[in-house]
């Protein structure tokens, strides 16, 4: 009771693992501003549990190694690269056991996400929201709650850009259009994502078929983003 | 006799009592076996994680980790994948919000060629998950506690109810079914006696859940009194 009766300034470390992801062709840039780097979320309301949660490490450790699974990351400014990608904290909201009455500590994060190509036009703007929660433990206190509860939000994030990022209909035309060998021929893996729903058992005409059509849609979805801008 | 000694007899009475009848716990498991076999071979291995895909579904780490060490020193045969290990290994397929819900799905995922790749250096035969929570469902009593100069002291006397509600669901990673469930109930009553000092009596609810589950899991992996044998390798 003691332990949890304090307000506190946390910090989390990240724990962020690698993300189980075929690398897609394509380089990327990661643009984080001073603000996203620094990112510490400061309470105004002295009655709640925490006066601050500093997450900017956690989070920039989240993106380098989510979408360092996902493209090669270009470093600096001199490397050319196809995409650069912005994120964007847009809201966090916390809850303990004191004021929920419920015996977790939960952490909510929502960030925009935007991509855009080399020439600055933008190619998708993606708002993803993170969920994280952790059980009260006896004799833990709520700085070590919210360290877990706020990881396992930011999990969730790399979580949804790992499985959604190869799917995002401008990647995936991005990716195709990259991976044209001068016979004009695509070097893609029957592995990339565009098979990336077809069981191990599908027979050649079936997994050709089935990238067809995903390759088909790919190139709607990002003709349809073209024309809404 | 002044009030305030009557008080103190009374509390006295009271931890006396409960020391003698001790905090008690009521364990009921329930099993079902959907195989007609549950085999496993030695060096096969076996996994075991706990749900978390919504507010309601939150499931102590602390269960999950005490099933494992109990199912892998009872159950020789088999080796545990510590829950950590086997979500961070397989980021992020099974994340919270991700983590599939039925087998239909876990074929799937076992079918993105990554995955399978990274599978075929585990030879993992059974994932485990457990679903469920240990709550408080009932307290009584009073306690005062007082400060003085010269100290501080507690009298009183309470009682705390405690409610573990777990299910165990089995799947054979390898032939894609389902083949066993096992459900625990532990409700345990904690007395809290305070005559100067509190003197807690706690009941260990969500370990004797995690014990009637372990042994429950053991006994189909070991084949011990459920006719189960294990599959020589």
């Amino acid at each position: 009771m003691l332990l949890s009766a304090c307000a506190s300034n946390v910090v989390v470390n990240g724990d962020i693992p690698k993300p189980l992801m075929q690398q897609l062709p394509l380089t990327a840039k990661l643009n984080f501003s001073e603000e996203f780097l620094n990112y510490t979320y400061v309470e105004q309301d002295k009655k709640r549990v925490i006066k601050s949660l500093d997450f900017g490490q956690a989070q920039v450790e989240l993106f380098r190694v989510v979408f360092g699974s996902a493209f090669r990351l270009s470093e600096g400014n001199t490397t050319a690269s196809d995409i650069e990608i912005t994120p964007k904290v847009l809201s966090i909201q916390y809850s303990a056991p004191r004021e929920t009455a419920l015996n977790i500590y939960e952490v909510f994060v929502k960030y925009r996400i935007t991509i855009s190509d080399a020439n600055q036009q933008k190619l998708a703007d993606w708002v993803i929201k993170g969920y994280g929660k952790t059980p009260t433990a006896f004799l833990k206190g709520a700085d070590a709650a919210f360290n877990a509860a706020t990881n396992v939000a930011l999990r969730d994030v790399g979580a949804q850009i790992s499985i959604g990022l190869p799917l995002q209909a401008s990647i995936k035309a991005l990716t195709l259009a990259k991976s044209f060998n001068r016979d004009g021929v695509s070097t893609l893996p029957t592995t990339s994502p565009t098979s990336f729903a077809l069981p191990s058992t599908a027979s050649e005409a079936e997994v050709k078929a089935a990238r067809v059509k995903a390759l088909k849609a790919a190139l709607k979805g990002a003709i349809r983003a073209e024309g809404q801008e | 006799m002044s009030l305030d000694v009557i008080a103190k007899f009374r509390s006295l009475i009271f931890m006396i009592s409960a020391i003698s009848v001790g905090a008690c716990t009521t364990v009921s498991v329930d099993h079902v076996q959907l195989a007609n076999r549950i085999d496993i071979a030695k060096g096969e291995s076996i996994v075991i994680l706990g749900r978390h895909h919504s507010a309601e579904f939150e499931t102590e780490p602390s269960l999950v980790s005490c099933v494992g060490d109990r199912v892998q020193n009872g159950a020789t045969k088999v080796s545990i994948i510590p829950e950590k290990e086997f979500t961070d290994g397989f980021y992020p397929y099974f994340e919270s919000r991700i983590a599939p819900l039925k087998i239909d799905r876990l074929k799937d995922i076992f079918s993105v060629p990554l995955v399978k790749q990274k599978l075929q250096t585990l030879d993992l035969r059974y994932m485990i998950w457990i679903e469920g929570s240990t709550e408080r469902t009932g307290s009584a009593g009073s306690m005062s506690c007082t400060i003085a100069p010269n100290g501080a002291a507690c009298f009183g006397f309470g009682t705390l109810e405690d409610t573990s509600d777990y299910e165990a669901i089995i799947w054979d990673v390898q032939n894609y079914k389902e083949v066993a469930r096992v459900s625990t109930e532990a409700i345990g009553t904690s007395y809290i006696p305070a005559f100067v000092i509190p003197l807690p009596l706690l009941a260990r609810v969500q370990a004797n859940a995690c014990q009637g589950m372990g042994t429950q899991l053991v006994e189909f992996f070991e084949g011990e009194s459920t006719g189960l044998k294990v599959r020589p390798q």
